[in-house]
């Protein structure tokens, strides 16, 4: 494996029931990206995580983590591997600067690490709680616990499961641009999330469901797929006639054409880019009085949800929004 | 040093745990303290003599009726109520609890004797305890020949008085014979019994070693089943999996934390003996290796066990069974020669059987333990080790590690 390629992955398959796990999943990550996997509870989000953290071994298919398959990692493979699971799980009669300077030795920190440990406190916003007892503090500080103790060792890929379930928006925020941060030096983020709108920080999306990957690409790719193409909302002056759309649905890259309002309309369009002029010609042309043209980029809940109905011939029966949480 | 460092990190968690919980401390380590403290104080190596009804006729009983005399002959371990007459009222204080034991004297005891047959003393008691009716049994027959040495040495006595007041060849036997204590004519000999190492402890003291073997193993035992346990309920296995972190080093850190602990309480318990009045006699680095060797022993089992249970009230239930197998089979109560030899195998699935004996050589007899039972105890623990082994294997490396892989 190039030592630009963090994760690959092909027809992985890990079986728990008829229709339960992960069913022939391909994947390729390079470094440096972060990728999320979205989808329902059920969907196979963590399965992956565990069979590419070595959790748990494949039926079939193969699996390569930094060179390695995760079944027979070495140590020093492992030192390089931050996880998240998607409980947080520490002792609770420490505080949780023990449990973190507990984390911080497992994954080989050496002993002088206050300044790491200060450095996690502060980013994620644990002043108040970190020497309290664990079995003491709320919720979201046991998340950020758990995301302090997956990062304190600076690790070059991060297997994140649910990092943000419970966090407020505005440390949800911090987060995200702090896996930015991580992304630019050189981190790998794996990323499992039922935001589905957190799809948008990251270089790779795969929509899942059922154990399946409806979809794996890039958030703008994943839209373009979704809604067929770019989006493109238009407003007008006056209301247009119907004759107006027809012409307008017959002109050059434009695929479909539906209603906003009286006075506007969403187009379906092959390129955003080159959209100005067609609708200026079209809207000399029919004599109407053009106020505007933007690009439009649909929430990724409503990219997610599309992709789900989508893929219904795929997978039965699958609720698009069962247990996805609609947030921004 | 990195691997130090994890199994480093798990002896402050595990100190720190056990820190953070008083009252686990409390039961647990404090609780012992207290057990033996009582033990030592409360022991009685005299029981309570039995409150004893003498009932005899005031003629022709084999025994004078002087309540006196009586007392004296029966020695500490009877006390002498009351002489009576009224065997019927006799019989109704040992029902009602007032007393324990009721002596019936013989009623004809001396028609029984001209008659060729002994006199029988006849003892009522209301005790159900073996090892009480098994003491009165004892105590009875020592009164007897108390009270047979009393008769003959008073027959003895008359006998000589009667001969010398006579003239005859007996008479001269006598005067030639030289003026001998009829007490040591009917009693000739008599037995000294002398150890030939140390002198014997008291009884307190005898189960003194016994408790602090039986206690440090038990919480070892407890302590190393409960911490796998719990992670294991806690899920923190899942973070050992996926970390760099070894069985090897997990084992240290496991190991270490217990040692320490266990130590530390042996320790104190080892303090307290003196207060007792409990001397170690033999070599102190004996008996510290005698103890270290029991808490490795037990922290193996301890963690081998946590193998099989599925919470921590099952790993405190599997504990109890130990512990209840130690109370009968290390030789705590009952001596291994009592035990037949298959079922002696039993004692030696405990640790605790070969430590009692260590502690035994070294508080009581004053010698370095004996080397096959340190021997033992090695290899013991290292047996569990092995086991330890497994069982935390299934905690630190992740199952796929653990399995054949399908493609």
């Amino acid at each position: 494996m190039p030592t630009d390629v963090s994760i690959i992955a092909a027809d992985l398959t890990k079986r728990f029931e008829e229709e339960a796990g992960v069913f022939d999943l391909d994947l390729r990550v390079e470094r440096g990206r972060i990728v999320a996997l979205i989808g329902p509870s059920g969907s196979g989000k963590t399965t992956t995580v565990r069979l590419m953290t070595g959790l748990l071994a494949p039926d079939s298919g193969s699996i390569s983590v930094l060179g390695q398959d995760p079944t027979n990692f070495t140590s020093a493979t492992r030192a390089r591997i931050g996880y998240m699971a998607q409980d947080s799980v520490f002792f609770p009669d420490l505080t949780l600067r023990e449990n973190l300077n507990f984390a911080a030795s497992l994954f080989g920190v050496p002993l002088r690490r206050r300044h790491r440990v200060n450095e996690m406190v502060e980013l994620l916003d644990l002043g108040d709680a970190i020497d309290r007892l664990l079995r003491d503090v709320s919720g979201g500080e046991k998340r950020r616990l758990s995301l302090a103790a997956a990062l304190i060792h600076g690790p070059e890929l991060l297997f994140l499961d649910e990092p943000t379930a419970g966090i407020d928006p505005i440390l949800r925020q911090k987060f995200w641009d702090h896996f930015g941060h991580l992304s630019e030096q050189g981190s790998t983020l794996m990323v499992t999330t039922q935001y589905v709108g957190e799809a948008a920080y990251c270089d790779l999306v795969g929509v899942l469901a059922k154990g399946h990957v409806l979809a794996l690409d890039t958030p703008d790719a994943l839209r373009r797929r979704a809604f067929g193409g770019d989006l493109v909302d238009v407003v007008l002056a006056g209301p247009p006639t119907r004759d107006d759309l027809v012409a307008l649905t017959r002109a050059e890259g434009i695929r479909k054409v539906t209603w906003i309002d009286d006075h506007s309309v969403r187009l379906v369009v092959e390129d955003a880019g080159e959209m100005v002029s067609t609708l200026a010609d079209w809207a000399g042309q029919r004599g109407l009085d053009l106020e505007r043209s933007d690009a439009y980029l649909p929430p990724f809940d409503d990219v997610f949800v599309e992709l789900v109905n989508a893929a219904q011939d795929q997978v039965d029966e699958i609720d698009p929004e069962a247990d996805v949480a609609l947030a921004g | 040093m990195r691997s130090l460092t994890r199994s480093l990190a798990f002896l402050r968690k595990e100190l720190v745990s056990v820190w953070r919980q008083p009252r686990l401390i409390a039961t647990l380590v404090l609780g012992p303290f207290l057990i033996l403290f009582l033990f030592g104080l409360g022991y009685q190596e005299m029981p309570e003599p039995f409150r004893t009804v003498v009932v005899a006729e005031q003629t022709g009983s084999a025994i004078g009726v002087d309540a006196a005399e009586l007392d004296e002959a029966f020695g500490e371990g009877i006390d002498l109520v009351e002489v009576t007459d009224d065997l019927d009222s006799a019989r109704q204080s040992l029902v009602s609890g007032e007393i324990d034991l009721v002596l019936v004297a013989p009623e004809d005891g001396l028609e029984a004797l001209e008659g060729g047959e002994q006199a029988v003393f006849s003892i009522l008691h209301s005790q159900i305890d073996p090892v009480i009716t098994g003491s009165i049994d004892l105590l009875a027959r020592l009164s007897v020949d108390q009270i047979n040495q009393e008769v003959l040495t008073g027959i003895v006595e008359q006998a000589r008085t009667e001969l010398s007041q006579t003239d005859g060849p007996l008479a001269d036997t006598l005067e030639e014979v030289p003026d001998v204590d009829p007490g040591l004519l009917v009693s000739p000999f008599t037995v000294d019994t002398s150890p030939v190492t140390e002198p014997p402890p008291s009884q307190a003291a005898y189960y003194a070693p016994g408790v602090l073997i039986l206690l440090v193993q038990h919480l070892s035992l407890t302590f190393a089943a409960l911490s796998l346990v719990g992670e294991r309920q806690l899920g923190m296995t899942e973070m050992f999996r996926v970390s760099p972190l070894t069985v090897r080093e997990a084992m240290l850190g496991k190991y270490l934390s217990f040692l320490v602990l266990g130590l530390a309480l042996a320790t104190g318990l080892a303090l307290t003996m003196p207060l007792l009045g409990i001397e170690v006699r033999g070599p102190l680095w004996s008996f510290a290796l005698t103890v270290a060797l029991v808490i490795f022993a037990s922290l193996g089992l301890g963690f081998a066990l946590s193998g099989l249970a599925k919470s921590d009230s099952q790993a405190v239930q599997y504990s109890m069974v130990v512990l209840l197998v130690s109370i009968f089979f290390t030789g705590f109560v009952l001596p291994l020669d009592q035990l037949t030899v298959p079922v002696r195998w039993v004692s030696y699935l405990v640790p605790g059987t070969f430590g009692i004996g260590g502690l035994h050589d070294v508080i009581f007899r004053g010698q370095p333990a004996r080397p096959q039972l340190m021997g033992a105890l090695v290899i013991y623990g290292l047996v569990m080790a092995a086991l330890a082994w497994l069982a935390v294997r299934k905690d630190v490396e992740p199952a796929s590690a653990r399995t054949v892989k399908v493609s």
